[in-house]
């Protein structure tokens, strides 16, 4: 078995990170042999954004199986798309609950404290007072901490206290296994997360090797304002996001003690989102992906003999950004996605190509697109097309694709670059090719033999990037 | 090459836009490069995933701050760390200064707890009670607040009993607020306020926790340079002057304290000697952190200056009261401020012990600085919505759209404190906007008085009648509404004097308090005495003052300087009269009000003389218990001009009933006439107090205004004599003592005085000076004017009313309005209306009008009266009077409407004494002095010692001097020759007022009368009125056993008159 990665996915910004890890797992990014475990961690109810990134992450497993397993044979994990296994906490473990039913809370704060049960003349009353507000103490947890670390600290220390899926994770934590918390510095939930699970495993008694566990951990400083709070009667004011972080930093110096620590975050606050803690229905951005691919930095990383604090800077301060702007070190970053964009290209093209030899060949015919293993990566690929056309159309713009439809010209593809395939036609060939090359597998599996050649067939033309 | 860093925080990674960790951590030193929004939400700074947040947050607030005062251009804290700062930092001021703020606050039942909490013992009640939070508190506690604080200590504010958090002690930075006192920014009637956070604290706005130097603790950002130098030393010097042997975790507050090394008012050698520990409510001292906790035991330092000053749409009247002394002034200023004392400033001044300043700033800022007991205490005060640390605010009254005006009666002290006794306080106060949430209910006075050694002590409010002196509840005699622009309320001080009042004005939630220091005239001793005749007339009331031992002519009572103060200033002019400077200046929407329901601020004899009406404004409906000044007073308004909305003007006041409103009016004239003495150094106690009844007042009646002249004078003038001091004469013969000191009359053989008055005639005959009888009956000159036996306030059978009502008109716009309001009032009476025609004749041309068209009715008056007088005279076998000398108001139709040719009068009066006598008569001296009303009093003034007084006879008017027992008596004789020989004297009369008129037609006084038809006209009357006037005014009025002290001799005159009134030249 491989080694585990354990990936805490706190509050909205974590989710919107897990999300873009997802997505670049997907293109083919590698994680030096790890498995990722998300462990997602909001205590919002009903939020339809975690829901969307539980059903991405199962369809990303889903995918996965469909190209690992043949015959009810496992099947060692791809070379390009897909190529990293993402395992839930409750498949390692079946006595464990959903991380997110357990932290089904509807309650106010002060009553899910119990604060009531302290007498009127009971000095502690003074105590509760000089940490809560009182409207911190009537505020319901069902919408998460309202930018209140303070409070969320309260709430999850309880939650993860004695939760099974924490137990689960002490007891599957294995030697050589490493933890990677995510989390935004300038929010509720996030920002009392990540000190608290830190906390948590560094105090994890009895389980070495959670104690011994590199750990790594991506704090997302603020990249995004929200609409003025006074319009839409929100309680979370954006104008104090910078004041929350460096609040929060100076609390950080002597208090996080993760093994690499990664900053990421905007000088200037450029996206601007509608102020609604309940739905945070906002578009996917340039540093939650920047934030994903600290992960996949971490587990290419080895231990450090002391904490390391990391960051990561862009050549060129453009509002929409390409890989000219961005800087040689993402050159990888672009291929992946552009390699993904080009798969969802002829996902879209292939079933409705009658010529196509594989068609016949390799049995990838009617039946097969019709199949689940393609209906789910057809999904899936158009569920990462209109992701990155949110990067690209945020502020700033991850946008390092000229977008073309099919039949166009696909040399212009990555901006700044000529590929050499100067349509689907080029690919097509390619994955042809790559069918008649063979890998050295044999197998019945259709769906991992179409992922194949295509990545095959994609790399042609994106490798030299 | 070029780099940007993805992040918060531009540092510089060159690592070819990979991963780097070649910067590190963001460190400390980072965090002030970062960029931010200057923040003033409090709410913003729980970032810290922690449930100590709290205490890290005030941490990085000293720090932020320290930045702040070392670069203030590029790091601005930002409002809410300041706030936090200034937090803590009233905390240690707070209990620095706990001795001098629970002084102060004794009275009020307001005082600091501290409480601890001990870790040991307070985890098991947390862990037991509330879980949750004793796992995570167990969990932090250590790491974040550490060993050392196992002890937490909780500074209460208790308050009547209830208890709220101010602070927590905090090893990081002494002590922290809870974040319910933090402040969030609302909207209140258009303007951004301040505002706690929390509900619980909400009590501060209204009775806020003042700083000892002027603000508010927790609400008004004071940062520590702006904070008084004893207590900058105390924490300088006293508290974190140990350098490396504070304990690491002050760090940031140490040094924030450290960098004011260079501060003026940090002294090295500072001494301590006046500090002492603050202690537990378990005794436990107060050490935080190893810091020991100190306060001074100073209690005498004041606040002497308010949070706010309130800036008047006027100039204060600095003869009057104490005002800033501007320097330097502006000549063309006006508008004033109220003094900002605060006061506890005011009970720790001494009377006299008060420099106040002011300076004007830009923008309308201003200084002001108090000297008092040898210091100097300064307050920065401007319009601002928002001041700065320290600084006050204005209240600007006319932006505002707010006004109140004070004025004090009477504004003079006695140098006998006993006789300081009874003040009346006036505030009158508009609201001009449309939204209206001022009134004068929102202004409340604290009276204050200074002992002998001249500290000022509150006069408390007397709640029952067991104070012997203090402040009576105030009265809001009027609200604004429609019919007014302006409310009044009136404060009354009783059996004490006071030296300054304590206000506060209330607006919008908020309390400004200010301070009035009355500049009083004071009397001094001397032997002056003075002695007051008051004649209380029907219609009018004369006053006249005489100087014991002094023999100058008398005069009405008038006066030379005010009696009443306003707040108001003076219009600055030479050219007009003093009471002209004073009501002009008077707020216009308070004119009304102030000019009708107060004192004049003086009797000038021009805007305000006697003889005044007599009449009382009462307003409201209710007239059931009239007090003075809080809903009645002397109407010196009434036929002036109109009053106000609420008011009516009551005028039956001599013969009502009730006596209620004629005791209100004598209190007001005794009021003014101690007012009076005290403006002229007399003596109070000995002054010689005289009032005047009719003849015809009945025993009961008598003894009434007896007791009201008593009470009242004892209790205002507490007389040293009473009964040799008050004293009282006939109206009828005091007359008599004026002319002869002024001997206006050649022959005192037999003299008649005639005092025609409104209602009542009254004849007193004198032998060689000696008072002989007198006569008194009900028929005085507003006959004239009335209609007849109809008893109907608001008849309209009089034909000289009929004949000019609907031409006579007015040009003054007042009496335009007065007029109007009294044609359309169903309690205003034909006589009423004509006596205001008649009191602007300038006007009106009524003299002139009456004279032509209606002298026949005047004619028949005169002669039925003079008639009647000779006729009783002859009766009582006296010779007929030498000298006749009319007196009183009404008797001015004699010369005004038939003619002012006294040989004329005389020539007529000799036919109708020598009709009566039966023979002919021509040696009558006929006086019709200037001083016809006045002579009353002035002769009350001059009334001899010891004179007998004339012995009072009744005259039926039938030729007899039988006197009856009582009605039942006369009745028998009224059908058995007395009606009889009452129409025969009628008859007489009639025959005689033909003689007359054909008398006056011979001399061209009269034209185009027929004497003939006239005579017929009053004829005619004759035998019914004997029978059905004589029911009604007698048998109907009187019961049969009831004495009869009037006549029936008028009984068909009342009704001839009402007829002849309506004949007149077309």
């Amino acid at each position: 078995m491989a080694n585990k990665v354990f990936v805490f996915c706190i509050g909205g910004t974590g989710l919107r990170v897990m999300k873009a890890i997802t997505m670049l797992a997907a293109s083919g990014i590698k994680t030096n042999g790890y498995s990722i475990v998300p462990i997602i961690i909001d205590p919002h109810i009903d939020l339809e954004e975690k829901t969307k990134v539980d059903n991405l992450i199962n369809d990303y497993i889903s995918i996965y199986k469909y190209a690992t397993t043949s015959e009810g044979q496992q099947m060692n994990p791809l070379e390009g798309f897909f190529n990293t296994q993402f395992q839930r906490l409750a498949e390692i473990d079946d006595e464990q609950n959903n991380t997110s039913a357990s932290m089904a809370e509807r309650r106010t704060f002060g009553d899910y404290m119990n604060v009531g049960n302290l007498s009127n003349d009971d000095v502690n009353n003074f105590f509760v007072q000089t940490l809560f507000s009182k409207e911190n103490l009537n505020n319901s947890l069902a919408v998460g901490f309202k930018g209140n670390p303070n409070i969320g600290t309260v709430v999850l220390n309880e939650m993860v206290n004695g939760a099974d899926w924490y137990s689960a994770f002490t007891r599957h934590c294995e030697n050589g296994d490493r933890v990677f918390i995510i989390s935004s510095i300038f929010g509720g939930t996030g920002a009392s997360g990540y000190p608290l699970i830190e906390k948590k495993i560094r105090d994890a008694e009895g389980f070495p090797n959670v104690q011994r566990a590199i750990m790594g951990a991506v704090t997302v400083l603020p990249y995004f304002s929200l609409e003025d709070p006074t319009a839409s009667g929100s309680d979370i004011d954006s104008s104090s996001f910078f004041t929350k972080s460096k609040s929060a930093l100076s609390y950080y110096e002597n208090t996080v003690k993760s093994d690499y620590l990664y900053y990421v975050g905007e000088q200037t606050l450029r996206a601007n989102y509608k102020n609604n803690e309940k739905e945070q229905k906002d578009d996917a951005h340039f540093v939650e992906l920047v934030a994903a691919t600290a992960l996949f930095d971490f587990l290419s990383k080895p231990k450090p003999d002391a904490p390391q604090a990391l960051t990561r800077a862009i050549y060129d301060d453009k509002v929409a950004l390409d890989l000219a702007s961005l800087g040689s070190g993402y050159k990888g970053l672009v291929k992946n996605v552009a390699d993904m964009m080009l798969l969802d290209l002829l996902v879209r093209i292939l079933p409705e190509e009658s010529q196509f030899p594989l068609k016949k060949d390799r049995k990838m015919n009617k039946d097969f697109y019709r199949d689940h293993a393609f209906v789910e990566l057809d999904k899936f690929t158009k569920g990462f097309y209109q992701w990155y056309k949110e990067l690209a159309d945020n502020k700033r713009g991850f946008t390092p694709l000229n977008l073309v439809g099919p039949g166009k010209d696909l040399t212009a593809w990555v901006k700044g670059n000529t590929l050499k395939g100067k349509d689907e036609s080029y690919y097509l060939l390619e994955m042809i090719k790559a069918s008649n090359k063979g890998n050295g597998e044999r197998h019945e599996n259709i769906f991992r033999y179409f992922l194949d050649f295509a990545y095959n067939a994609i790399n042609v033309y994106t490798k030299n990037l | 090459m070029s780099s940007i860093d993805i992040n918060i925080i531009q540092r510089g990674i060159t690592n070819n836009f990979g991963w780097s960790a070649e910067q590190g951590r963001i460190t400390a030193a980072d965090l002030g490069k970062i960029g931010e929004q200057r923040t003033d939400n409090c709410g913003a700074l729980n970032a810290l995933p922690t449930p100590f947040a709290r205490f890290f947050v005030f941490k990085e607030a000293f720090r932020r701050v320290l930045e702040q005062k070392l670069d203030p251009v590029n790091k601005p804290a930002g409002k809410a760390y300041e706030h936090l700062v200034s937090n803590t930092l009233d905390v240690f001021e707070l209990l620095y200064n706990l001795k001098y703020h629970e002084n102060r606050w004794k009275s009020d039942n307001r005082k600091i707890l501290i409480k601890e909490w001990n870790y040991d013992e307070q985890m098991r009640v947390l862990k037991n009670d509330v879980p949750i939070l004793g796992n995570v508190v167990e969990s932090y506690f250590k790491e974040d607040l550490g060993d050392a604080s196992k002890k937490l200590f909780f500074v209460i504010l208790d308050d009547n009993g209830r208890e709220s958090l101010l602070a927590t002690s905090s090893p990081m930075t002494g002590f922290i607020t809870p974040p319910d006192l933090d402040l969030k920014t609302v909207t209140r009637s258009g303007r951004k306020e301040e505002d706690f956070i929390g509900e619980i604290y909400q009590p501060l706005n209204t009775t806020p926790l003042a700083r000892k130097e002027g603000g508010k603790y927790f609400k008004d950002i004071l940062l520590f340079e702006k904070r008084s130098e004893d207590f900058k030393n105390y924490m300088y010097n006293k508290l974190f002057s140990g350098g490396a042997a504070i304990n690491a975790r002050f760090k940031e507050l140490r040094d924030y304290i450290k960098a004011f090394d260079a501060d003026q008012q940090i002294t090295k050698n500072w001494s301590d000697a006046d500090l002492e520990q603050v202690y537990s409510a378990d005794n436990t001292p107060l050490v935080v952190n190893g810091i020991p906790i100190l306060c001074s035991k100073a209690t005498d330092v004041i606040n002497y200056l308010t949070d706010a000053i309130i800036k008047l749409p006027y100039k204060i009247d600095s003869d009057k009261s104490v005002t800033l002394t501007f320097t330097p002034d502006n000549a063309g200023r006006s508008y004033d401020y109220l003094l900002p004392i605060t006061k506890e400033g005011l009970e720790h001044l001494k009377e006299g012990d008060l420099k106040i300043f002011g300076k004007e700033r830009q923008y309308g800022d201003i200084v002001v600085t108090v000297e008092c007991n040898g210091k100097r205490h300064e307050r920065h005060y401007t319009p601002e919505n928002n001041p700065g640390p320290g600084k006050g605010t204005v209240l600007d009254l006319a932006i505002a759209k707010i006004n109140f005006d004070i004025a004090l009666f009477p504004n003079v002290l006695s140098y006998k404190p006993e006789e300081n006794n009874y003040f009346k306080v006036l505030v009158a106060a508009t609201d001009q906007n449309e939204n209206k949430t001022f009134s004068v209910a929102n202004l409340a006075l604290d009276f204050y008085v200074t002992d002998q050694g001249g500290k000022y002590h509150h006069v408390v409010e007397a709640t029952d009648n067991t104070f012997e002196n203090g402040v009576r509840a105030p009265f809001i005699r009027s609200q604004q509404d429609s019919d007014n622009n302006c409310g009044t309320k009136y404060y009354e001080v009783f059996n004490t004097p006071f030296d300054a009042i304590c206000a506060e004005l209330y607006l919008e939630g908020k309390a400004y308090p200010f301070a009035i220091i009355p500049i009083w005239d004071k009397s001094e001793p001397s032997e002056k005495r003075f002695s007051y005749a008051i004649d209380l007339g029907t219609s009018n009331t004369y006053i006249s003052r005489r100087e014991s031992g002094k023999m100058t002519e008398p005069q009405q009572l008038k006066m030379d300087q005010q009696i009443v103060n306003y707040l108001h200033a003076k219009e600055e002019s030479v050219q007009k009269g003093l009471i002209s400077r004073i009501e002009g200046k008077i707020p216009e929407a308070f004119k009304t009000l102030v000019k009708t329901e107060f004192v004049p601020a003086l009797i000038d004899d021009k805007t305000y003389r006697f003889p005044i009406r007599t009449a009382l404004c009462v307003t409201g409906d209710d007239t059931r218990k009239p007090v003075l000044f809080d809903n009645s007073n002397i109407a010196f308004f009434y036929e002036k001009f109109r009053g106000a909305g609420n008011q009516t003007v009551i005028t039956n006041i001599k013969w009502a009933e009730d006596e209620k409103n004629l005791r209100v009016f004598i209190r007001e004239i005794l009021l003014l006439i101690k007012a009076d003495i005290l403006q002229e150094n007399g003596v109070i106690s000995g002054t010689e107090v005289i009032w005047f009844r009719p003849l015809s007042f009945k025993e009961s009646i008598r003894r009434r205004f007896e007791k009201i002249w008593q009470e009242e004078a004892n209790t205002i003038l507490n007389l040293d004599s009473p009964d040799q001091q008050l004293k009282c004469y006939t109206e009828s013969e005091a007359p008599y003592y004026y002319f002869e000191k002024k001997s206006i009359f050649q022959s005192a053989e037999s003299v008649a005085v005639m005092d025609i008055g409104g209602g009542s005639t009254d004849i007193v005959y004198y032998a060689m000076g000696k008072a002989q009888i007198a006569n008194s009956v009900h028929f005085g000159c507003d006959v004239l004017w009335e209609n007849g036996y109809n008893e109907y306030d608001n008849a309209k059978d009089n034909g000289i009313f009929k004949h000019y009502k609907d031409t006579i008109s007015f040009e003054t716009p007042e009496l335009k309005e007065l007029y109007a309001a009294m044609l359309k009032s169903s309690h205003t009476s034909t006589r009423d209306i004509i006596n205001l025609w008649i009191s602007n004749d300038n006007e009106t041309d009524i003299s002139k009008k009456l004279r032509a068209d209606h002298i026949s009715t005047f004619v028949y008056h005169y002669t039925a009266l003079v008639y009647y007088m000779a006729s009783m005279f002859k009766a009582n076998n006296l010779a007929y009077p030498r000298t006749i000398i009319f007196s009183g108001n009404g008797s001015k139709y004699i010369d005004n409407y038939i003619t002012d040719t006294v040989p004329i009068l005389t020539q007529i009066t000799e036919l109708i004494v020598s009709k009566v006598y039966g023979k002919t008569i021509s040696d009558i001296e006929l006086v019709l002095p200037n001083e016809r009303k006045e002579s009353t009093c002035y002769g009350g003034l001059y009334h001899k010692d010891g004179a007998i007084e004339p012995k009072p006879v009744v005259y039926l008017g039938d030729g007899k001097n039988i006197v009856y027992k009582d009605v039942e008596a006369i009745d028998a004789a009224y059908s058995t020759g007395l009606k009889e020989n009452l129409a025969k004297e009628i008859a007489s009369m009639n025959s005689v007022y033909k003689d007359v008129l054909d008398a006056l037609i011979q001399q061209s006084v009269i034209e185009q009368v027929d004497s003939a038809k006239m005579k017929d006209v009053v004829d005619s009357v004759v035998k019914d009125a004997l029978v059905s006037k004589y029911q009604k005014v007698v048998l109907d009025k009187y019961m049969l056993q009831e004495p009869f002290n009037d006549t029936l001799f008028f009984l068909p005159v009342v009704e001839a008159i009402l007829k002849l009134t309506g004949i007149f030249k077309r």
